[in-house]
């Protein structure tokens, strides 16, 4: 159990996507506007991760060598597909939000990259974890920028109004996604290795 | 190998395609859903959405109050903005006017553009409240009425371009459905032809013109008469001085040998009015005290007609010709 839940904190500390592997960062600069798009682009990004991981991970005694990346595509393709149907029929305002970022979880490379060094390499119950961890982590780390951005851009958190105007209008521009991610980074860096 | 990879992307379309068929409905309803709110909200309130007809690349809805008509609500789309597509719902009261336009879809700069989402903003203010018909539909600094958004005069350009477009569908529509009913007004003059056209209190005006003159204005009005499934529709041609030139009964149901014979080229009701000056007519019927010869044993029918022209000159007063 120990090591398993290693799996899963790796993904939220050691290795997480955002701050310290550093992938998937064109959904993480254009979706964290808000703190609420911020993690609604994560939370999708998680039930992909985790759903494909878990097939990969299933099917990866009958997926010959050769063809395995066209078959993880497939795989997490199809999840993806079922997360924007999902999210077209019951969160739809959202789903118009993240737009063309949804369809594009598909060429996330956390994704695929947890896919091939992972899954394909551990059994299903190691792999679900590890989904869930990148996939946590993924979250905490977008709606964190969410959070920042928001509070800073709008002046609000979660769309609830903390001071009445408007607030520095770069943190919600694209430069403004730069800067935060950056700091935040620093930030985490210095926590993670103190306490190592 | 291939068989493999084939057999995994079979199951995996299989899967989709369930999701796909299990989602149908609830997103349809979601869409649709989305639609009536934004239709409530560019609307003064209705109860019923009697028609939907594309239009121009518009989505125009007629909504009802009771029986009445309310307005119109069109669905219209810009390319020009400043990232991608603005869409938006513009509704229109049945006498021109924007009665409120709200924002379905954008992805303008956060901040700038994207403002035309937020509420009471001041591009929505330009529009919101003026007649479609008297108002220069483009932004200031283009010499037109509309305040931009600061800084966003490229996002503000593609709202307003939008809003026209809204417009222009409208004025098809109602050309297509009003009064008209496929009425050519350039048979009052021949070789003339219709200049320019626009709405006027929910009247249909074309403005006729032969050889870079303008000869006057055809109005669409119509009264309800002794027919209560179809008004009596006119067409009342004015010249540039307010004289009747001429009308024509566009469209009729009155009793065939009574309220009928309107249509007669020598009845008496063309002629009460046709050369007269609308500004010194009296539009009530000989026996009420005013100019209108009524047809014999068609009173109602002949009301209708001369409200139906006086309509039209209540209109024709508030063209610039």
């Amino acid at each position: 159990m120990g090591k398993n839940l290693k799996f899963f904190t790796d993904g939220i500390l050691k290795n997480n996507p955002t701050f310290v592997l550093v992938l998937g960062m064109c959904p993480t600069l254009a979706t964290t506007t808000s703190a609420f798009n911020g993690m609604g682009m994560g939370v999708a990004t998680m039930f992909v991760l985790v759903m494909s991981n878990i097939v990969i991970s299933l099917l990866k005694s009958v997926i010959p060598d050769k063809v395995r990346i066209p078959a993880f595509i497939v795989v997490i393709s199809s999840f993806v597909t079922v997360v924007q149907l999902l999210m077209q029929a019951y969160v739809q305002d959202l789903y118009n939000t993240l737009g063309v970022f949804i369809p594009l979880i598909v060429v996330n490379c956390i994704i695929l990259g947890r896919a091939e060094a992972f899954a394909s390499k551990h059994n299903v119950w190691e792999s679900a974890l590890d989904g869930l961890g990148i996939g946590l982590g993924f979250t905490l780390a977008l709606t964190l920028i969410g959070i920042v951005r928001e509070i800073l851009g709008s002046g609000s958190i979660f769309g609830l109004d903390i001071w009445q105007g408007d607030g520095a209008l770069v943190f919600i521009l694209s430069p403004g996604a730069f800067f935060v991610l950056g700091y935040l980074m620093i930030v985490f860096r210095k926590l993670t290795t103190k306490k190592a | 190998m291939v068989l493999m990879l084939f057999v995994i992307a079979l199951v995996c379309s299989g899967a989709v395609a369930v999701v796909y068929s299990l989602t149908k409905e609830p997103i349809a309803l979601a869409q649709q859903n989305k639609a009536v709110e934004a239709l409530r909200k560019a609307l003064p309130e209705f109860d019923t959405i009697i028609d939907t007809v594309e239009m121009k690349d518009c989505v125009i809805y007629e909504v009802l109050k009771g029986e009445e008509s309310v307005g119109y609500a069109v669905k219209t789309t810009s390319p020009n903005g400043f990232n991608g597509n603005i869409e938006l719902m513009v509704g229109f009261r049945l006498d021109g006017t924007i009665h409120n336009i709200e924002v379905l879809a954008q992805a303008e700069t956060p901040g700038l553009g994207a403002n035309m989402s937020s509420a009471d903003n001041a591009l929505q203010k330009s529009f919101v409240g003026k007649k479609a018909s008297k108002m220069d539909m483009r932004v200031k600094k283009d010499g037109g009425e509309v305040d931009a958004l600061t800084a966003a005069t490229i996002s503000s350009r593609a709202y307003s371009e939008a809003v026209g477009f809204a417009y222009e569908a409208v004025k098809q529509y109602e050309s297509e459905n009003t009064e008209q009913r496929g009425f050519d007004s350039t048979r009052f003059v021949e070789g003339s032809g219709v200049v320019a056209n626009d709405i006027v209190d929910g009247h249909l005006v074309e403005i006729l013109g032969k050889d870079d003159v303008t000869l006057g204005c055809v109005i669409y009005t119509s009264a309800q008469g002794y027919s209560r499934a179809v008004p009596v529709s006119l067409a009342v041609f004015f010249d540039t001085k307010a004289t009747i030139v001429d009308v024509a009964v566009v469209e009729q149901q009155e009793t065939p040998s009574l309220g009928g014979k309107m249509t007669e080229e020598d009845g008496v009701l063309l002629q009460s009015v046709k050369g007269k000056d609308a500004s010194r007519l009296n539009f009530a019927l000989r026996n009420s005290g005013g100019d209108i010869d009524a047809i014999t044993s068609a009173t109602i029918s002949s009301r209708a007609y001369a409200q139906a022209v006086e309509k039209a000159y209540e209109t024709y007063k508030k063209v610039n010709l």
